[in-house]
């Protein structure tokens, strides 16, 4: 049945349409052609005319009509010209094809007569009763009009075509209705079949069966590749069908496994959907006693936190984490989060709740916990009298704490999220530890660092690599260590206080040995001059140069006891460490007891490190000393005695060392070893060693602060010491220092200098009569003239009443009456040019450099030696 | 014999102009103008030239008659004349000699263009001809027989020169100023005969100086504008007011008074074409025109 009217439907339309498209294109061309060939006729009429009216136009001019005829008889031999007329301005026929119409009255154009008038040519054409086309033109030179022209041309040829042409079309357009109708029929039939086939297909698919077997029509390219893609539709069908089905698994899983609770609910709040974790929540039985239930009511404690919710998911369509209380089936509360999304309908009116509510106690909990935490951590970063800043990986402030607050006067406010170059431009200098830092991950100290423009704190910096969840910073700490270092400087001192008077006795000892021998050569020398043999010049100088060896060697005693007794802010500078070693032995010569025997293995090469002299020879000292108590004083009994060993050799850094001492992080250094044969130690005593204070030696033999000071020393050289001992076998004290690597390392001997000479007066100011007269000798020697005063005030009075003369003073610092100080004053008083070289026992410490400042011009150390004398009179002279 | 046969038709005339007396009321003669006034135009340019130049002047008239005017010209001088001696023409524009020859069909002249022009010979500076009698036997470029400026002066003036135009030069008739000009500039002519006024144009005043003028002619009244003898007083006014209206200040009619190669028309009167008649009439060529 429906076979047979679609056949039948299609039969009929393509019957219909066809011959509708043959009458259309009959009708159509019909129009076209009639158009086409009256436009053309006429184009040809008026060419016609107007060539006619150029042709006579002259003629008409000159009124020598005779050619007229001639040329009515040219054009009217022309293919479809009827006739040809040619009237003057007054319409009057001058030459016609008809010669009957000479002399006649050319018919005029009624107004609105013409089928069309083209203005700028005047021209009216028309088709007249015989299907005549009439073309009348007017024959003009300028504006002036002096006839018309009139072709009469046969549209007969024309009509004629059309009609076999309509004819022809007719019969065409049957034969193509009849082929339509038999096409149709076959098509019909031909494509009933398969279609009714793809139907039955189609239902099968609709109704899930993919299997169904599709026709395959090999006879229609349509038809074929319509049954190419109902196969590919049924194929994608299936498997989409099937991905649907693996979707909805899928997310069945997940709905089902989901530790979040999940849920749907209608309009109403009544849930009409939800997943075990939801029933676990909310301490229901099963699903299906949940289902049913309204949401709001379950998990709402009251009216109220209902009521809030309510308004936000109404206003904004969605509730995001929405933290609420609620007791399940009368248990203990939970703290839950509900997350629910409004689903609309299209006129806008809530469809259903879709959403999830999750257990979060647990993890508010924690939160708390860690809030705790954090306010905790937070109290003693706040309560750190250190400085505590922490950067992000920006340099942006993340931590600011109430001492940093302090010492730059910005509020944890102010510097939180800011970069800290902007905030705080003392931290611009320590800008690339901070990228060191943040780069290598390594931490870094700087020690005592001065902060800004505050000269009197001094501060130990460190920089922390910090890693927080993948983001990296740095903390920084600064520590106020001023009150440290004054307490370790005044350690210090006590330290060398002890170190001195351990060594006084000894020195003492020593020193009257060197008096000995300069008295007792003295006596000689005043005896023999006395005596009658007298005394000769040899043995005049002999005595002369056994006194002065003693001097000396009371010179180095003294001068070496001033060093280490000098209270001096420490200078690093490159140190030799082997002239070190021989400093301290020449104090250990005279200090040690004669039981001990010391052996020096100095390295073969200068042992240069960045340290301070006196340190490093502090040091020294403090190991030797300790060594050797170890070997006499802290025998429980005799006899005393040993060997101190000490050996300075170089230390290249290899991983075993490395491993073995972690504190290296040098590629070499120099290693000083103390070892003594002396009583030892045991473990737990030696971990305790260089603890401040903690001491073996029996009371009043020790502060227990040797060891400390050591240390501190080393640490602060970057260098670091171990330690060796056995009880009862002797102990070695290892220091390492890094070694200093200096261009042109090799030391060249720097000869001795030469006396040098001058001349002129110098007044020689200084309470000690022998270092006075000495000073006088030795200047007068070299060529000068000398003045000499007893205290400052006489070299005052000298210096006002010989001014001119006196070319330089050689002033002693420390002098009854008026001090070195005060004379000078004066003398600048009494010539602001005046020039003065000082000269003192003690070092050059605070108190030459203030007079030094004042305007004075050299400093002189005692003693002093007629070259060293010479020399600095003559620098201070030509100044 | 001539006497017997002139005398009878003579007596025809008489009586038939009597019994035209009687029979037909004797028009005044001051008669009014036809319907359709005849303006013809002397065939010195094409048919069309002709149209161009006077069309405006038509339309002025017209305008001011309330008439239709209708120009025609003529295929050629003979036409024009023989037109004109059959009174056809209400309104002329002849050539001198054409006016002097239709005189006696009863013409009036009512105005003119001035200046007058004068005709002359000229030859190539680099020639070597300076006088007109080394003209014999050179070939000489012509406007035409009838032009008095382009051929007839010159032909008298070799008359009294006792040399043979036919015999003695190669005479060629070319029509067109322009092609006189260039026909002697190119030397494919000797010499040349044209009026000289056309040298001062801005077409050609820069060839000037290359030609040597050898002749001149007596002086030559521009064309005479002329009414058929008993037009109305008031359409001739007309006429006469239209022509002299004519002004080289307005655009419009300064090309109309260019295309005739004069500044201005003027009132004229049989009088101003006395004197040049005198100089031709015994000339050979109005003889034989």
């Amino acid at each position: 049945m429906i076979s047979f009217r679609f056949r039948t439907h299609l039969i009929a339309y393509c019957t219909v349409i066809t011959l509708l498209l043959t009458a259309a294109l009959i009708a159509l061309y019909s129009g076209l052609f009639r158009d086409h060939a009256i436009k053309s006729l006429t184009d040809y009429g008026k060419t016609i005319t107007l060539n006619t009216s150029f042709a006579v136009a002259d003629h008409l001019i000159t009124e020598n009509y005779a050619p007229l005829e001639e040329y009515v008889r040219e054009f009217s031999s022309r293919v479809n010209v009827n006739a040809i007329q040619i009237a003057d301005s007054q319409w009057n026929i001058l030459a016609a094809s008809e010669v009957k119409l000479m002399g006649t009255h050319m018919v005029e154009d009624p107004q609105g007569s013409c089928l069309s008038k083209e203005k700028e040519q005047d021209l009216c054409v028309k088709i007249d009763d015989k299907q005549q086309l009439i073309i009348t033109a007017p024959i003009v030179v300028g504006k002036t009009v002096l006839g018309r022209t009139r072709v009469f041309l046969s549209t007969k040829l024309i009509l004629t075509h059309l009609q076999r042409v309509q004819l022809n079309a007719a019969l065409i357009g049957l034969g193509l209705w009849l082929l339509a109708i038999f096409v149709g029929s076959l098509l019909a039939q031909r494509m009933s079949e398969p279609v009714r086939r793809f139907m039955q297909a189609t239902d099968s698919i609709t109704k899930g069966n993919f299997n169904v077997e599709i026709p395959r029509p090999t006879w229609v390219l349509e038809l074929e590749h319509f049954s190419h893609a109902l196969r590919v539709m049924a194929s994608t069908i299936a498997s989409r069908e099937l991905a649907l089905q693996n979707s909805e698994q899928k997310f069945r899983h997940l709905f089902e496994r989901a530790m979040e609770g999940i849920f749907v609910a209608n309009e109403k709040g009544e849930l009409l959907d939800v997943n075990p974790a939801f029933i676990s929540i909310l301490g229901g039985d099963s699903r299906d006693t949940m289902l049913g239930r309204n949401l709001f009511a379950s998990i709402f404690e009251n009216e109220e936190s209902f009521s809030r919710f309510k308004e936000q998911i109404d206003t904004q369509g969605f509730a995001k984490d929405y933290a609420l209380t609620l007791i399940a089936n009368n248990s203990t509360p939970i703290i839950a989060s509900l997350t629910c999304h409004v689903v609309l309908e299209l006129d806008g009116a809530v469809s259903k709740y879709e959403g999830m509510i999750r257990d979060i106690t647990e993890q508010k909990t924690a939160e708390r916990e860690i809030a705790r935490i954090r306010n905790y951590l937070n109290n003693i970063i706040e309560s750190m009298p250190s400085m505590l800043v922490t950067l992000d990986a920006d340099s942006t402030v993340t931590q600011w704490n109430t001492a940093a607050c302090k010492l730059t006067g910005i509020s944890s406010h102010e510097a939180i999220g800011q970069k800290i170059y902007d905030i705080a431009p003392i931290f611009n200098k320590y800008a690339q530890q901070v990228d060191e830092t943040n780069h290598c991950r390594d931490s870094l100290t700087l020690y005592r660092e001065q902060v800004g423009q505050d000269t009197t704190h001094l501060y130990n910096m460190t920089f922390f690599p910090l890693v927080a969840n993948g983001i990296a910073g740095v903390a920084i700490r600064f520590d106020d260590i001023t009150e440290l270092e004054n307490k370790e400087q005044q350690l210090r001192q006590a330290q060398k206080m002890e170190s001195i008077g351990t060594l006084a006795g000894g020195l003492a000892h020593d020193f009257n040995n060197v008096l000995a021998a300069i008295m007792g050569n003295l006596s000689l020398v005043q005896y023999k001059l006395k005596s009658p043999q007298g005394l000769s010049a040899t043995e005049m100088g002999e005595r002369l140069e056994r006194m002065e060896t003693a001097g000396q060697r009371a010179v180095d005693m003294v001068r070496q006891l001033l060093t280490l007794s000098c209270r001096q802010q420490t200078d690093l500078a490159p140190v030799d460490v082997n002239l070190s070693l021989k400093h301290v032995r020449k104090i250990g010569e005279n200090t040690f007891d004669k039981s001990v025997k010391m052996v020096e293995y100095p390295a073969s090469e200068p042992a240069y490190v960045l340290a301070d002299t006196t340190e490093i020879e502090q040091v020294l000292l403090n190991l030797c000393i300790n060594a050797v108590h170890a070997m006499t004083i802290m025998r429980e009994a005799p006899p005393w005695g040993g060997t101190l060993s000490v050996s300075i050799d170089k230390i290249t850094v290899d991983p075993v060392f490395q491993k073995k001492h972690p504190e290296a992080t040098g590629s070499s250094y120099w290693r000083i070893s103390v070892s003594d044969t002396g009583v030892g130690m045991d473990t737990k005593t030696a971990a305790k060693i260089f603890d401040p204070f903690f001491t073996t030696k029996e009371q009043g033999k020790g502060t227990g602060l040797g060891l400390a000071m050591v240390y501190n020393i080393v640490r602060q050289q970057q260098g670091f010491i171990d330690v060796y001992s056995e009880l009862g076998h002797g102990s070695t004290f290892n220091v390492y220092l890094p070694v200093l690597i200096r261009a042109g390392d090799s030391l060249s001997a720097v000869p001795a200098p030469a006396i040098v000479g001058g001349e002129g007066l110098i007044l020689v100011v200084d309470d000690d009569e022998l270092v006075r007269d000495m000073a006088e000798e030795a200047l007068q020697v070299v060529g000068y003239s000398v003045l000499t005063a007893a205290n400052g005030q006489e070299g005052v009075d000298l210096y006002r009443q010989h001014q001119d003369r006196i070319k330089a003073v050689l002033l002693d610092m420390a002098m009854p009456v008026m001090s070195g100080r005060e004379a000078f004053i004066e003398m600048q008083k009494i010539n602001p040019a005046v020039k003065v070289l000082l000269a003192s026992g003690f070092r050059k410490d605070k108190r030459v450099e203030e007079i030094l400042t004042l305007g004075v011009k050299d400093f002189l150390q005692k003693p002093y030696t007629i070259t060293s004398l010479a020399l600095a009179i003559k620098k201070v002279i030509d100044s | 014999m001539f006497g017997i046969l002139i005398r009878p038709t003579a007596m025809f005339v008489f009586l038939l102009l009597t019994l035209w007396g009687v029979v037909i009321p004797n028009p005044s003669p001051a008669h009014e103008a036809p319907n359709i006034i005849k303006f013809a135009v002397f065939p010195y340019k094409s048919p069309k030239s002709v149209i161009e130049v006077f069309g405006p002047i038509v339309a002025r008239l017209e305008k001011k008659l309330g008439k239709k005017v209708q120009l025609v010209s003529a295929p050629d001088a003979a036409s024009f004349l023989a037109k004109g001696l059959a009174g056809e023409y209400d309104l002329a524009f002849p050539s001198t000699t054409v006016y002097y020859k239709m005189l006696p069909a009863g013409y009036t002249v009512i105005a003119k263009g001035v200046p007058s022009f004068w005709g002359g010979a000229i030859v190539r500076k680099d020639s070597g001809i300076t006088t007109i009698e080394q003209c014999k036997g050179k070939k000489i470029a012509a406007i035409g027989e009838h032009s008095f400026a382009g051929y007839m002066f010159f032909k008298d003036l070799l008359a009294k020169k006792k040399i043979d135009f036919a015999k003695d030069l190669d005479i060629q008739f070319l029509g067109k100023v322009d092609t006189v000009i260039y026909g002697v500039l190119n030397k494919k002519y000797d010499a040349g005969l044209l009026r000289l006024d056309i040298l001062e144009t801005p077409d050609f005043v820069a060839l000037k100086d290359q030609f040597r003028v050898i002749a001149r002619s007596p002086e030559i009244p521009q064309f005479p504008f002329v009414v058929k003898n008993g037009m109305d007083q008031r359409t001739v006014a007309a006429f006469r007011e239209v022509l002299t209206s004519l002004s080289p200040g307005k655009p419009e009619d300064l090309e109309i008074l260019k295309s005739l190669q004069i500044n201005k028309i003027v009132g004229a009167t049989k009088g101003d074409y006395d004197q040049f008649y005198k100089i031709i009439k015994d000339s050979e060529f109005f003889r034989q025109h």
